[in-house]
Formats: structure tokens, sequence, C-alpha cells
């Protein structure tokens, strides 16, 4: 090309391109920034997570002491009967969890899982109105068939610790219209919470999410008569499709209302029960102490073509025994 | 001659005691069936919330007949009547746990849908009154 400097169009051109490169490199200049502004914020939420100091404490214990009055253990089940699975929805925020936008409250913690940064919040000015991101928490939701759930577990040290006497096994499974089976096992707890405590790994007889700061407090503050957290594995017709899998279920006062919408703290019913199966779109990092996002591969595909990205499954008509050893 | 009238004067108050304890016997068993007839007009036909549905779906019966709803899950129901599009107020239960009952009187001829609210995707149903 016979490049002549002096030619005015040519200049132009030059200029134009150079002004287009220039502009282009700053736009993904500015994005990496705001991208790495937005991963520095969210460390330091993760490193504000209100229970680190109390987990500190407990987290490295060898022996952890019992629960007061003795071991108790637990079995659930249901037989096949319907579940309800939740979907991917913008969860409305309760004030009495979240505050107002002059003073808002439970945003500390990984988004999501321990809390709810800012500005990851809708508001009309004066209070928090709904999510600003898609969460397993809301009221949108489908009905799966053949919902079965098998439990026993055993609740026996008190506190998070380096190990634990506390035991899980799960098995639920659940069908859909063609008749695709899921399936999630647990066989292992988490002896200790990396951003709030997991009590050794079960708890039984206390308050979680909600204003309590232990779990999202996109559920409603809610009494839960067993919990736990563990690993496990995810199937789909018998295959694995996703392992060693943050697991988290918990029997629960019951928390849904018309329209099966998930309650606010006022609106919760405690005279039924409900058992809910979490697999947290988030895995544990235990070099951070806090939780990565991690897509579940659930292999259950949306009406838009795309995999749902966690399990949240409610089990209905549990039967539940326990008794103290 | 006295004796003789004697004895047919106790025969004859012999008799009438014994068909009055008779008649006595039958009246309380004619009573007893009357009220086990009576019992089975006024017996409640039932519905049962179970496995997140209700059982029967569809229900029909004759009018002035009282519907008793029976929660048998371990989830809470209720029973509103319409749809979850076009609800009506005509029958509305408090929240049921599991073994609480509610009841509704079927006065007037048609057919009525319900749901229950909270599982409104999946529990509706209907009772005809004809």
């Amino acid at each position: 090309m016979n490049f002549k400097l002096t030619n005015f169009k040519n200049v132009m051109l030059f200029a134009l391109l150079a002004t287009f490169t220039l502009s282009s490199f700053l736009l993904h200049a500015q994005q990496m920034n705001k991208k790495e502004m937005m991963m520095h914020k969210i460390a330091q939420l993760q490193k504000n997570a209100p229970a680190k100091g109390y987990l500190k404490a407990h987290n490295t214990l060898q022996k952890a002491m019992d629960i007061l009055g003795g071991a108790i253990s637990i079995e659930l089940s249901q037989d096949k009967s319907p579940v309800y699975v939740a979907l991917p929805d913008f969860r409305k925020l309760d004030p009495r969890v979240f505050g107002t936008v002059k003073k808002p409250m439970a945003f500390n913690g990984t988004p999501g899982i321990t809390g709810v940064p800012t500005f990851a919040r809708a508001n009309d000015g004066k209070n928090f109105t709904k999510m600003k991101m898609l969460s397993p928490f809301g009221d949108k939701h489908i009905v799966l068939k053949d919902g079965t759930l098998k439990i026993s577990a055993l609740d026996k040290t008190a506190t998070d610790a380096a190990r634990t006497d506390d035991k899980v096994n799960l098995v639920a499974s659940w069908k859909d219209k063609m008749g695709n089976t899921y399936m999630v096992k647990v066989n292992k707890v988490l002896p200790h919470g990396l951003e709030f405590p997991t009590f050794g790994g079960v708890v039984t007889n206390y308050i979680l999410h909600g204003f309590t700061g232990i779990g999202t407090p996109l559920m409603p503050s809610e009494y839960t008569y067993f919990a736990f957290w563990g690993i496990g594995n995810i199937y789909k017709n018998g295959v694995i499709v996703d392992k060693m899998r943050l697991v988290h279920g918990m029997l629960t006062e019951y928390v849904r209302t018309t329209g099966y919408k998930l309650a606010f703290d006022s609106q919760v019913s405690p005279t039924a029960l409900q058992f809910h199966l979490m697999v947290p779109p988030f895995k544990p990092n235990k070099t951070t102490m806090s939780f990565d996002k991690s897509p579940v591969h659930t292999g259950f595909k949306l009406p838009n073509g795309k995999e749902l990205p966690f399990w949240h499954v409610m089990f209905e008509n549990v039967q539940v025994k326990s008794r103290r050893e | 001659m006295v004796k003789k009238r004697k004895n047919i004067y106790n025969i004859q108050v012999a008799l009438s005691l014994i068909i009055f304890i008779l008649g006595i016997g039958l009246f309380f068993g004619f009573t007893k069936n009357q009220n086990k007839v009576a019992n089975i007009n006024n017996k409640p036909t039932i519905v049962i919330m179970k496995n997140l549905a209700f059982v029967p779906s569809v229900k029909t019966i004759k009018a002035n007949t009282t519907i008793t709803w029976i929660n048998k899950d371990v989830a809470i129901h209720n029973v509103h009547s319409g749809t979850p599009q076009h609800p009506t107020s005509t029958i509305v239960s408090k929240n049921l746990s599991k073994g609480q009952k509610f009841s509704y009187k079927f006065t007037k001829k048609g057919t009525y849908k319900y749901y229950c609210t909270i599982h409104s995707s999946i529990m509706q149903a209907r009772i005809i009154v004809n």
C-alpha cells in the first residue's frame, strides 16, 4: 500500500483507527479493573464473615465436647411422594433480615451463601426489594414425582472441630416427567464450617438462616429440628454426574406460603415440618476458608435448555423418628 | 272355683307382663334401628388430603350433604373454592395441620372447584352436587 501521510483522507483514517484501538484497550482495561475490583470486594466480604473469630477458636480442636444430655439419633424417611424443586429466581428481601438502604444488614460473607452484598440488592430508595441476581431461593418451582428420602444421622459433637463424632447417611431421589431419576447420596459430614458454624456436621434443635448468620440469609429464620452439612455425590439415572459436592439438609418448620412462595420471617408456620435438600452452586475453599462459585452438574434441563446449576428440593411428607442414645 | 279364677288371673298378669317386656324390647330395638338409619344418613362424606392430593379428586354428592376434609399429610393444606387463577370465597378453610379437619355443607346443585392455596399447582379437585 502506497501510504502518503500528506494525504488528508489517510490521516483521518489513521486517526480513527488509532482512536478505536485506544478506546477498545481502555474499555477492556476498565472492565478488567471492574472485575478485579469486584473480586477484591468479594474477598473483603468473605474475610469479614462475622463467625470467623468463633470458627478460629474451634476449627483445630482435636476433641470437641458432646452435646448436653446425650447424643441424638435421627431417622427421616419419605416414600414416593411429589417433591418441590426450586428454580432460579430473584428472591424478595425481608427488611427484618436485610435492613434498609441506610442501615443494611446481612452483607458479609460469600455472596449468596453467607451474606448478600448491597450491590447485589435492588432497592426503592429506602428499602431493599429483591435480589438483582438469580439464586436457588425464591418463589419459582416445579413439582417432580416419586420423591423418596432415607436419612439416618447422629448428633453427638456439640461444636465445630477438626474431628467429629457426628454422622449422616442420606439417599434421596426423585423423577422427572420423562422418567429420569436424580439422586443425591451423602455419607460424610463437614466437621467445621468455613464462614459459619456447622456444629460438628449435624445440629439439632436450633434456629438457622435469616437473622441468625448461620447459613444463607435468603432463607427465612426457621426453627430447625435437624440439619447437616456434608459432602456427597450427584447422580442421574444411576450415573455420577458430579462428585464431592457440598450438601446441606434440614428439617424445619414450614416456610412456604400461598402459591408455594418462600416466606418472610413473619410468615413461617411453626405447626408443620418440611425437609429441604440443598446442593448449592458453591465449593468449599479450604485455602481461603471461604466458598468459590461452582455450578452443580445436575443433569436436569430447564425449559430454556440450560442445566439447573443447583438442587434445592423440598420433601413435604417426611416421617421422623428420633431418640436420645 | 275361686282358686281357678285366681289361677286365670295370675296367668293373665304373667302374660301381660311378658307382652309388656316384649313390647319394651321391641320398642328399643326399633328405635336403635331408626337411629342407625339416621346415623347413616348423617354420616359425613370424607375427602382425604394425602400425598399432596385430594382423594378422591372428584366427588359426587346429593344436595345438603356435608363434606369433611381430613389432612393426613405432614404438610399443611387448606381448602379454598375456585381455582388458583380464579379463586372464590364460597369455601375458605384455615390452614390444616396433620389430623385436622374442615367441614362444609353443600346445599345447592352445581360443580364446586377447589384447591389448596399452598400446593395450588398440584392440589386441585371438585365436588359435584346433583
